[in-house]
């Protein structure tokens, strides 16, 4: 039998460290004892499931996808239209995004892979509308601002992910609007002025920052010392 | 189902379960028992099949209806599995599978139920009766004793009826909305992982130890329950607040009812640590009052009034299927879980035939895997050992090292089982 001397509980015999505090067990070699497991070495049947359904879901589209980008292949040659290269280049573009959004790698690989897609996606229809101009002013920098913007909001969610989802998804989602909003504006004003100015995105931010200040306030409620201060200064 | 029906209503908390039911949140706990001996899987297939045919109830599966799931019956054979699986896990019951499964590995013997179809009684009654038919198949050598089913017999209408509607008084007020708890905030385990941390203690030891505290064993170990939480929550970052355990109550103990559906209803005891420091006597003092309290009839019939009468809405009735799916999980959430800090949920003392004692060792109850109650204990007792199981989704033990550390306190024999590697 061993023992933890710590928490003072008898563990399995097969174990080297407690499973309450993970103070080392000394190994007594007792022969008579039970080195059996009590419980299997378990599968995840979220895992196996989930990757079945998704495998068969990914290549069931990748097939529609591929047939289709053939048969406006072959169309293309023949009748050599625009409208026909859009469609070309917008399944090129949806058969990357279905492998980076079904969920093969991991969630930095897929937003870098979704980015690179949708620069590449908006650089083929520019050159196809042969006006490469507003990709380089507007397309490119706000597809940067959207990947940073996630990045960020990514970050801030993995931070929060334990606490209450309800309060802290709505949250994390409006700061990325916030910035989403401040970046596009300050994009579209330095391509048309060539100057940094917030114009729009005040508003919506003011309005984004203040739904988060009230949804975060009225969660963790606020500190008696504010609302001491509060009902000082604003009594009627 | 009777008669020329084949199919049959979910009773009213069994509804909410298919529409919570997630990879992650299951709804699915198990009952276990484990043997002195290893199983047999073509002995336990042959007690199966013929104990399944007493549980007609039980021999579903589950179909969407334009507004509601509901259960029809099935020619499905049910077959035994081998565990393979985490506990609890994901059952894929809306796709024409049973809405449980039989498993078995090296001397446990578990079934694992859905809560849409029963609750912890329903599933235990069932697990008794095909253990009594797995170890002695001779029905007239067998000893007859409670909540272990004649299969000879065929059922009764008392094991069909949805017991909440029976005793739905109209007019009858709600409970108290539940405020919200200190949470348990731990890092989560992957998707499809369920841990579980066991002790097995000499249930003579924590009766004499109950005793002595002049409570029942079930008050003393939540006095102990809410002990370690005060101390967890005093070390962690977490502020001050309410420690709140819902304490789940076998309704069948205090309404006159034989159902095999779901019948069970929940008291939350709670301490606020605002108020400052707490002896053991002071809880112990506190939760022997509250329950003397909340454990009534009258006190119930809120809860049942508010689970029925809320079913019992036009508009809730008329909402499709596809919308309750929707709302159902963030309710469930809000007004649910977000009130609670853990659950507790005793089982009793698990009473055998004489000639089937002898081949168990002990009992096990896993509680199903929550988002919201992150871990969760089920207490179950048998042949003299009492088994305390924290289920949960997370890998950190603090909370369970400091329970078991004041059971050890008291010169308790614990030993400790899990299956974190």
């Amino acid at each position: 039998m061993a023992y933890c001397p710590k928490c003072g509980v008898e563990v399995e015999s097969n174990r080297n460290r407690c499973p309450l505090c993970k103070f080392p067990i000394p190994n007594l070699k007792d022969d008579n004892s039970e080195t059996k497991q009590r419980f299997p070495a378990a599968k995840n049947i979220y895992e196996t499931s989930f990757k079945k359904v998704r495998n068969r879901v990914y290549y069931s589209l990748v097939i529609i996808i591929f047939s289709v980008i053939v048969v406006l292949t072959g169309m293309n040659f023949k009748y050599e239209t625009k409208i026909v290269n859009y469609f070309i280049s917008s399944f090129v573009a949806a058969f990357f995004y279905i492998t980076f959004c079904i969920g093969f790698f991991k969630f930095m690989v897929n937003l870098t892979g979704v980015t690179i897609t949708s620069a590449l996606f908006v650089y083929s229809i520019s050159v196809i509308n042969n006006a490469t101009g507003w990709y380089s002013k507007f397309a490119l920098p706000i597809i940067a601002v959207v990947f940073i913007d996630a990045v960020f909001a990514y970050k801030l969610y993995l931070m929060n992910k334990n606490k209450n989802r309800i309060i802290y998804i709505p949250v994390v989602v409006l700061i990325f609007l916030v910035f989403l909003s401040l970046g596009t504006d300050l994009v579209i004003q330095f391509a048309k002025n060539e100057e940094l100015k917030i114009t729009w995105s005040l508003f919506t931010s003011i309005g984004g920052l203040a739904t988060i200040l009230i949804i975060l306030g009225i969660y963790h409620k606020t500190p008696e010392k504010i609302k001491y201060t509060l009902k000082k200064r604003f009594h009627i | 189902m009777r008669g020329n029906e084949k199919w049959y209503k979910l009773d009213n908390a069994g509804k909410m379960y298919p529409s919570i039911t997630t990879t992650e949140m299951s709804t699915v706990f198990r009952l276990s028992f484990i043997l002195k001996e290893i199983i047999d899987r073509e002995r336990l297939q042959m007690a199966l099949d013929k104990v399944i045919e007493r549980f007609p109830y039980f021999r579903v599966n589950m179909h969407r209806g334009m507004f509601w799931y509901y259960f029809d019956y099935t020619e499905q054979k049910l077959m035994i599995e081998q565990e393979e699986y985490f506990p609890c896990m994901f059952l894929k019951y809306k796709k024409k599978n049973f809405p449980f499964r039989v498993v078995y590995y090296e001397n446990r013997l578990a079934v694992e139920f859905s809560h849409s179809i029963t609750d912890g009684t329903g599933a235990l009654v069932f697990l008794k009766t095909l253990l009594c038919e797995y170890v002695e198949p001779d029905i007239t050598k067998r000893e007859v004793i409670e909540m272990v089913k004649n299969i000879g017999e065929a059922e009764v209408h008392g094991e069909w009826e949805n017991s909440f509607e029976k005793f739905y008084k109209k007019g009858a007020p709600f409970p108290d909305k539940n405020k919200r708890a200190l949470q348990l905030n731990l890092k989560r385990v992957p998707k499809g992982e369920y841990y579980a941390i066991k002790g097995i203690l000499e249930s003579e030891d924590i009766k004499k130890c109950s005793e002595r505290y002049k409570c029942t064993i079930t008050q003393f170990l939540l006095a102990l329950y809410f002990e370690a939480l005060i101390e967890y929550f005093k070390n962690g970052k977490k502020r001050k607040g309410r420690i709140v355990i819902n304490t789940l109550v076998n309704l069948r103990r205090i309404f006159p009812s034989d159902t095999m559906k779901n019948f069970f209803g929940s008291i939350a005891p709670e301490i606020d640590t605002r108020l400052g420091e707490y002896t053991r006597e002071e809880i112990i003092g506190y939760i022997k009052n509250y329950m003397k309290l909340m454990i009534n009839e009258k006190n119930f019939l809120k809860a049942i009034s508010r689970n029925v009468s809320s079913e019992k809405n036009i508009f809730v009735r008329l909402m499709p299927l596809l919308l309750k799916n929707l709302f159902m999980p963030v309710l469930y959430n809000v007004v649910g879980e977000a009130g609670y800090t853990t659950s507790f949920s005793s089982m009793g003392d698990i009473k055998f035939p004489n000639d089937v004692i002898d081949k168990i060792d002990h009992a096990e109850f896993f509680p199903p895997p929550s988002y919201g109650n992150i871990i969760r204990t089920g207490i179950i007792a048998s042949n003299g050992k009492t088994t305390i199981i924290f289920g949960k989704l997370t890998k950190n033990t603090t909370l369970e090292m400091l329970f078991f550390r004041k059971i050890r306190k008291e010169n308790i024999r614990v030993k400790i089982e899990t299956n974190i590697q």
